[in-house]
């Protein structure tokens, strides 16, 4: 006997792409429904593999997402597969779960497991039988993975469990489990999910992270797509990743050390961009730069227009229009030797030397009530992570590294 | 930069006054001079001697501005320059010699400064100290820009937080929500999104409406549709039961029909018809044979009422001629008398004419064919006559044309030989015109002799003559690269020992510099000082043995001044030895200068040999250049010059043999046409000649040529024309031999002319004519006689038939006859026609009788069909067989379209079902449905359009990424927002942070700058305040002075003006200080600016500007004599004082 089934997982449906600001000249339409268009990929995948079942381990949806169409466009595209005969097993997640729009929503083509406990489903035709529990609610700080049924025997048991195993950074916590324990728990697949990366943690049995479908921001870089599992004689034979976005995202790291001006610096951006794009060619690329080393160009590039530049550069490439600046870090620093400035005698080398001491240890109303006043009144529109929450409870360490940066390459500068 | 000598021209109230000035480091310059004496003035003037003589200048007030200049000997660092600066525009500060100062001596003159930076701190007075002090206290202006640039390069930096402060405020600021600023505006458009995405987003309860109506709306339609269907199949129902009733009814009225049609004969369908037809042909029939009965006994009738006499129908075949014997007798009777005429005149024109033929009647006619040939013959004479005449004038014209040509062709002159001509006009013609020739070779010679001067003229420098350029000589290519690379060698030698040369001259200067900045670092005396003042020292001994007072006080300041000297050396003695060391690297740097000197001195004589070798090389080729490039260009030149004259030599050999040799073939075309040789230029007027002389020829051998050939063919013709008269001739002969025989057969004389001849035959003619006619009118008379006898003879054998007309003449006998054998024989064809007319009545009796049996007999048969026995009963029989033969396809009919109707229903099913409702019933009902289906199109429409319109909202919910699109647009807002106030956090931390450093640094007490001008305040107050101090205070940071504990503070607003004045001092003093670090300093003009200063305080200020006259030079300008009392506190020969009093 010999079948063939997908893994997915975090589809995360509708969720925006973050960080991207609107950019004339940006690939707007590469951006646009991006995460239906992994899905429609996905499922025109499973059709085109004729896979025999198809697996989705939690968060179809974003947990905030009130958009009930959402959950129609998703249903339809599970319609195309329960119509091609595909049956689809899924789990809801900890955003699904705190996703009050899901708990209307019907889903006739696809088999839901219970959140009240694990239980399974047999798929006698090819000997399977599939065990998972959906998330309750959002929090679920207990291992689930305990409570599985065990193995049924003389069948290929697959476990679809929503977790954040043993902990990864960037996700939170949510049915931890021991990798160990899943290894001993018999099942000879388990089909995670919430991990955005790919990660196989394991072989014997396979213990697999397929990450989610569409990278959304630029935390989650690198092809993103879903598993192909092929068994055979109640074996796994492969575990295939195929690519599904639309859209890469990733971090280029751009050194300029000993670019003697801004000129041969934005020339050695120029041609990093050419090859990011060219790497990512076919997808259009949402790019986050940083630029580091300690060149001459420094004092240039920290001044106004920053991202103007790079954009300018961007667009004199041959693919310029597949490509989107997410943002530009500037950890550039300047040429001379911070350590000699600082070492100066005059009154550049003591204002220095002020700054540096301001920046170790910054009196607490250092910036005033301005991070106060401005956070008031844009809180709702900032991300939770952004830097002015901190500065406005106090905390602008990471601010005042990058003023001290500012300062002295202005001061090396001009003074 | 400073100054030694200053001279004002018609500046000012000065028509010309010089100051000099001590231009030394460590020496203060005093002027004193009176109120109103100029003190200003001079100010004025260095900075207008610095930098420009305004336009409109209040210095003219006394001499106006022509000749307005200001004159000065300044002392730079390295070298001493005298300057001129006039009154006028543009650049108007010159050298003395008037050429304009080199920009990097003006560089060290001036560094970056400009008039306004002398203004605000070079050239200063009381009131300008004061306002500036308070500038520079409150770090506001120029100033305080340039107190801080020389305070240590942060001369920008409050430059640098005001523009991070505007570029935080730039993006938006905190406090007021500005639209058009990038981070409200990145907040409104946040906040848009946000409300698209609420507005976009598909809530549940929404969907559930959208379901629920799309599925009300499917269902209504589904009602709606279903109740269509159903009053459809009704309709279709009462339609078909409708459709069908008729039928059934035929149907019915057929089957009875047949009920009752068991005696009626099945008839085919032609039956009626055949009926028809006999019906019709009985009685027609029938009628015909009765008219053929009764023609049959009208024609026994006739007959039976006519006859005739048979003996005159026997004697018909005598009436057969009779008439026409009557006709003749009749015609013979009116014609014979003329008849008899014209055989009279016959018979008299024949014998006339043979008398004129002289025949007698015995002669017989010639035949007609022979007469005919004859008068064909005769016709050919006359051709043949005419054609003899012709060719005998054509062969006359032959002759008279072949004389006439013989005669112009021994007229014409006799031939020349002009071959000899033709050969040497073509070979002078040979190559092309010569005149052509000729004028294209001196063409050529032209081009090439003004390339040739061209090429001469484009010898840079040096053009040379022809002569000349046959005189000198090129260097070799070898001897040339050889120099060229000797010239380099020593080039690049020069270039090194002069690189080392100023190398080393740069060594010089550096360890000058350092050795006259230890000199004004540590005011170390002159080298020589020491051994000067010791030397003076013991003069002034040697002079005190003698007797003099005053030499005593001389020795002391000696002993001071060597004293000092000597503290100098001991006080600075690392400087000393570092001193004494750069002047020993300075010495051994000299000589080695010296060394670099002979090197580059040997290096430029190498240069200059090898230049002489190539200025004689050049000079050898005629040229004067002076460098490898100048003479490989000369050479270049001088070689296409060459180059060029062999051309034009060329081409000016060429048209020489070109000459000689045109003139030699133009000799012989000369000799050939019996000419003297020509000169060259009239070669053309020969060649003419020759021509024409050709021409004549050819002219004069083509019309020979032309004559022979006219001859030729006349002669030919003439042949011609003598044969074809003498076949002419031949042809007339021929003819008389033949008429001979002709006439001989035409019984005419042999010797009868032809013309007589041609006339007999048209006699011959008309006798024969003229005998016919005779011969006829003989035969006619004899045939008249004879008609008149027959019907004589003819109408008395028939007498018999009518007696009573013997009697009348035989041709009227013979009419009446006739009349009545006519009317006998017309009455005997009316019997026989009589008797035909029985005949045929009877065979069409028995034909029409006929007819009518067979068309009885055919009814009889129809009749049997129809089981009839009389026509009637026939009829009526056939009237039943045609209605059931209806019944039967009107049946067939039914049935066909009840099956085709009857929706597969059988006969009685459709009987059954239209017997259970009315046709009036079922029209009204189908009326109903009918109308009920119009209305139901309508409702079934509108649900159509709402299940659509449902659906579509149903499938744009279910599609639409309205929702999506928005979260995506509020995420990008929210990116924008985030980078935008990311920047503006980033911003104002930078401007917090420089602020703050700049706060601390300002506030720590050792900054240097402060600490400077605490150190000449607290000098120049002789310690009364320790220094001054930073504080803050509402308003910002402000400038406080320490009373002498270093403890107690005093604001400005309590110092006394004067102490005001030297705590400005001190400010203008360090800024000055620090200013001459970073840059060139000009000379500080102070004036007046000791006025109130006591005179302790005003000599504390006076060595505090003598120590600043180690860096800057000091002119310190008053109208107070004391000062100069003052001054001589300071030590001797450091102070140059000079007095102005007008």
């Amino acid at each position: 006997m010999e079948f063939k089934f997908l893994h997915a997982a975090d589809l995360h449906l509708d969720s925006p792409l973050r960080g991207l600001e609107a950019d004339p000249s940006a690939p707007v339409e590469a951006i646009r429904n991006a995460t239906r268009q992994a899905l429609g990929k996905m499922v025109d995948l499973a059709l085109n593999e004729r896979v025999d079942f198809v697996i989705i381990a939690g968060d179809i949806y974003d947990g905030d997402w009130q958009d009930f169409g959402t959950g129609i466009f998703f249903s339809n595209q599970m319609r195309r597969l329960t119509q091609a005969g595909i049956p689809v097993f899924a789990i809801r997640g900890n955003h699904d779960a705190a996703n009050r729009m899901t708990k209307s929503l019907r889903m006739p083509h696809v088999t839901i497991f219970d959140h009240k406990h694990a239980h399974t489903h047999t798929l006698d035709q090819f000997g399977v039988a599939i065990h998972g529990q959906s998330f309750a609610d959002q929090a679920v700080p207990e291992d689930l993975s305990k409570d599985y049924p065990p193995p049924t025997p003389g069948l290929f048991n697959i476990g679809v469990l929503h977790t954040s195993a043993t902990g990864y950074a960037g996700h939170a916590v949510y049915a931890p489990c021991d990798v160990g324990r899943l290894r001993a728990h018999g099942y000879d697949y388990w089909a995670l999910g919430h991990v955005h990366t790919r990660e196989v943690l394991s072989e014997e049995p396979w213990i697999v992270f397929p990450g989610n479908l569409q990278g959304r921001h630029v935390g989650e870089t690198g092809a993103k797509g879903a598993s192909i599992v092929t068994v055979a004689e109640g074996r796994v034979v492969s575990v295939e990743h195929r690519v599904l976005d639309v859209l890469r995202w990733e971090n280029l790291d751009i050194d300029l050390s000993g670019a003697a001006d801004e000129s041969e610096a934005l020339v050695r951006v120029q041609a990093a961009l050419e090859s990011a794009v060219r790497d990512a060619a076919p997808l259009p690329l949402a790019l986050r730069l940083t630029l580091t080393g300690a060149t001459n160009a420094h004092a240039a590039l920290t001044g106004d227009g920053l991202r103007e530049k790079i954009l300018h550069e961007a667009h004199g490439l041959e693919d310029a229009r597949h490509l989107w600046l997410e943002a530009v870090r500037l950890r550039t620093r300047p040429a001379q030797d911070a350590a000699a400035l600082r070492a100066r005698p005059d009154n550049l080398g003591r204002l220095l030397g002020e700054i540096d001491a301001i920046v170790a240890d910054p009196a607490t109303g250092l910036l005033g009530d301005w991070p106060t006043t401005l956070l008031g009144r844009l809180r709702e529109g900032l991300p939770s992570e952004h830097p002015l929450h901190a500065a406005a409870e106090g905390d602008f360490r990471a601010v005042l590294e990058q003023a001290r940066l500012r300062l002295e390459a202005a001061l090396a500068e001009h003074c | 930069m400073r100054i030694s000598k200053l001279t004002l021209e018609r500046y000012g109230p000065f028509e010309k006054l010089e100051l000099p000035f001590d231009p030394l480091p460590g020496r203060l310059n005093v002027i004193i001079a009176p109120n109103g004496f100029g003190k200003s003035v001079i100010r004025a003037a260095i900075g207008d001697l610095l930098f420009g003589i305004p336009e409109r200048t209040p210095m003219d007030f006394r001499y106006g501005t022509e000749r307005m200049q200001i004159l000065a000997d300044v002392v730079l660092p390295d070298a001493a320059l005298s300057l001129v600066r006039r009154k006028g525009r543009g650049n108007t500060l010159a050298l003395a010699d008037g050429a304009p100062v080199p920009p990097e001596l003006l560089r060290q003159m001036l560094g970056n400064a400009d008039a306004a930076v002398f203004r605000e701190l070079f050239g200063l007075d009381t009131e300008l100290l004061r306002s500036g002090g308070r500038e520079l206290i409150r770090s506001q202006g120029r100033l305080g820009q340039v107190l801080f640039a020389a305070g240590g390069g942060l001369g920008r930096v409050r430059e640098l937080l005001s523009k991070l402060e505007a570029q935080r405020d730039e993006l938006g600021r905190a406090t007021i929500r500005h639209k058009a600023r990038p981070l409200w505006s990145a907040l409104s458009d946040w906040e848009q999104a946000s409300t698209d995405l609420r507005q976009a987003a598909l809530r549940p309860d929404a969907w559930t409406r959208l379901d629920v109506a799309s599925t009300q709306a499917a269902e209504t339609l589904k009602v709606l549709l279903a109740e269509q269907e159903s009053i459809a199949a009704e309709r279709d129902r009462l339609q078909m039961t409708g459709a069908v009733r008729p039928w059934l009814a035929r149907l019915r009225v057929a089957d009875e029909m047949l009920a009752d049609a068991n005696q009626v004969p099945e008839l085919d369908d032609g039956f009626a018809q055949r009926w028809r037809t006999a019906l019709e042909a009985g009685a027609k029939t029938a009628s015909f044979a009765t008219a053929a009965e009764d023609a049959l006994q009208r024609a026994q009738k006739l007959r039976a009422e006519l006859s005739f006499d048979a003996a005159w129908l026997d004697a018909a075949e005598h009436f057969e001629t009779l008439g026409e014997l009557r006709g003749q007798a009749l015609g013979a009777e009116r014609d014979l008398p003329k008849v008899e005429a014209d055989l009279a005149e016959a018979r008299t024109k024949s014998t006339a004419l043979r008398l004129a033929l002289g025949w007698n009647a015995t002669v017989p006619l010639p035949p007609a064919p022979t007469v005919q040939r004859a008068r064909r013959h005769l016709q050919a004479y006359a051709k043949l006559q005419a054609d003899k005449t012709a060719a005998e004038t054509l062969r006359d014209n032959a002759q008279t044309h072949a004389s006439e040509t013989a005669s112009a062709l021994a007229l014409l002159p006799g031939e020349t030989d002009i071959s000899a001509i033709a050969d040497r006009a073509r070979l002078l013609r040979a190559d092309g015109d010569p005149a052509a020739r000729l004028e294209q070779a001196l063409r050529r010679v032209r081009t090439a002799q003004a390339a040739f001067a061209a090429a001469l003229a484009g010898i840079p420098d040096n053009p040379l003559e022809e002569a000349a350029l046959g005189q000198t000589a090129a260097p070799s290519d070898a001897r040339l690269e050889a120099t060229d690379k000797a010239l380099s060698q020593a080039e690049t030698a020069q270039t090194q020992a002069e690189r080392e040369h100023t190398k080393r001259l740069r060594a010089i200067d550096d360890a000058t510099a350092k050795l006259a900045s230890l000199e004004q670092h540590a005011m170390l005396p002159p080298p020589d000082a020491l051994a000067a003042a010791r030397a003076q020292r013991d003069a002034l001994w040697a002079a005190m043995c003698a007797p003099d007072p005053s030499q005593a006080l001389a020795v002391d300041r000696a002993m001071r001044a060597a004293d000092a000297v000597a503290d100098a050396l001991i006080a600075h003695g690392q400087e000393v030895a570092e001193a004494a060391a750069l002047r020993r690297d300075l010495a051994k740097l000299q000589a080695d200068l010296q060394r670099d000197d002979a090197a580059v001195t040997k290096a430029t004589i190498a240069v200059a040999a090898v230049r002489e070798e190539l200025a004689a090389m050049a000079r050898a080729a005629g040229g004067t250049a002076q460098d490898i490039p100048a003479l490989r260009a000369f050479l270049r030149a001088r070689a296409e010059a060459v180059s060029r004259r062999g051309e034009r030599d060329n081409e000016a050999s060429a048209l020489a043999d070109l000459k000689t040799d045109l003139t030699r073939r133009g000799g012989a075309l000369a000799t050939a046409m019996g000419l003297p040789a020509p000169p060259i230029e009239v070669l053309g007027t020969l060649l003419a000649e020759a021509d024409r002389r050709i021409e004549t020829a050819r002219n004069l051998a083509a019309q020979r040529s032309e004559l022979a050939k006219q001859a030729t063919t006349q002669t030919r013709a003439l042949a011609l024309a003598q044969d074809a008269a003498e076949k002419a001739a031949q042809a007339l002969a021929d003819w008389h031999t033949q008429w001979s025989g002709l006439t001989q057969a035409l019984n005419r004389a042999p010797d009868e002319a032809p013309d007589a001849t041609g006339d007999a035959l048209t006699q011959i003619e008309e006798l024969r004519g003229h005998e016919k006619a005779r011969d006829e009118a003989q035969r006619r008379v004899g045939d008249m006689t004879r008609a008149v006898h027959a019907l004589s003879t003819v109408v008395a054998s028939l007498a018999p038939l009518a007696p009573d007309l013997a009697a009348l003449p035989a041709t009227d006998a013979a009419a009446a006859l006739q009349r009545r054998f006519q009317a006998e024989r017309e009455q005997a064809a009316r019997c026989a026609g009589a008797d035909a007319s029985i005949v045929e009545a009877n065979e069409d009796l028995a034909e029409k009788s006929k007819a009518a049996t067979d068309a009885a007999r055919s009814l009889q048969g129809l009749r049997a069909a129809l089981h009839a026995e009389t026509d009637d009963a026939a009829e009526a029989q056939l009237r039943r067989a045609v209605e059931v033969g209806n019944a039967r396809r009107d049946r067939i009919e039914a049935m066909q379209a009840l099956a085709r109707q009857g929706r597969g229903l059988g006969i009685e099913a459709l009987a059954d079902r239209t017997a259970t409702t009315a046709e009036e019933a079922d029209t009204l009902r189908l009326h109903a449905i009918e109308s009920r289906q119009k209305a139901l199109e309508a409702e079934i429409d509108a649900a159509r359009n709402n299940a659509t319109a449902a659906a579509q909202a149903l499938d744009h919910a279910s599609t639409s990424t309205d929702a999506a699109d928005a979260a995506q647009r509020r995420q990008q807002a929210q990116a924008l927002l985030a980078r935008t106030a990311e920047e503006a956090l980033v911003l104002h931390a930078t401007h917090a942070l420089l602020r703050e450093a700049l706060d601390r640094q300002a506030a720590g007490a050792d900054q240097p700058l402060l600490a400077r001008i605490s150190t000449v305040f607290r000098d120049i107050t002789g310690g009364v305040h320790a220094g001054v101090a930073i504080e803050e205070t509402r308003a910002g940071q402000t400038m406080v002075a320490l009373e002498a504990d270093g403890v107690a503070r005093k604001s400005l607003d309590q110092l006394s003006e004067g102490t005001c004045d030297q705590l400005y001092l001190a400010l203008r003093i360090a800024a000055l200080e620090d200013y001459a670090h970073a840059a060139p300093p000009l000379p500080l003009v102070a004036d007046d600016v000791l006025q109130t200063s006591d005179d302790t305080r005003a000599l504390a200020m006076l060595k505090m500007l003598l120590g600043l006259s180690a860096q800057v030079q000091v002119i310190a300008l008053t109208h107070h004599p004391h000062i100069a009392a003052v001054a001589a506190e300071l030590p001797p020969g450091l102070v140059h004082i000079q007095r102005l009093d007008g």
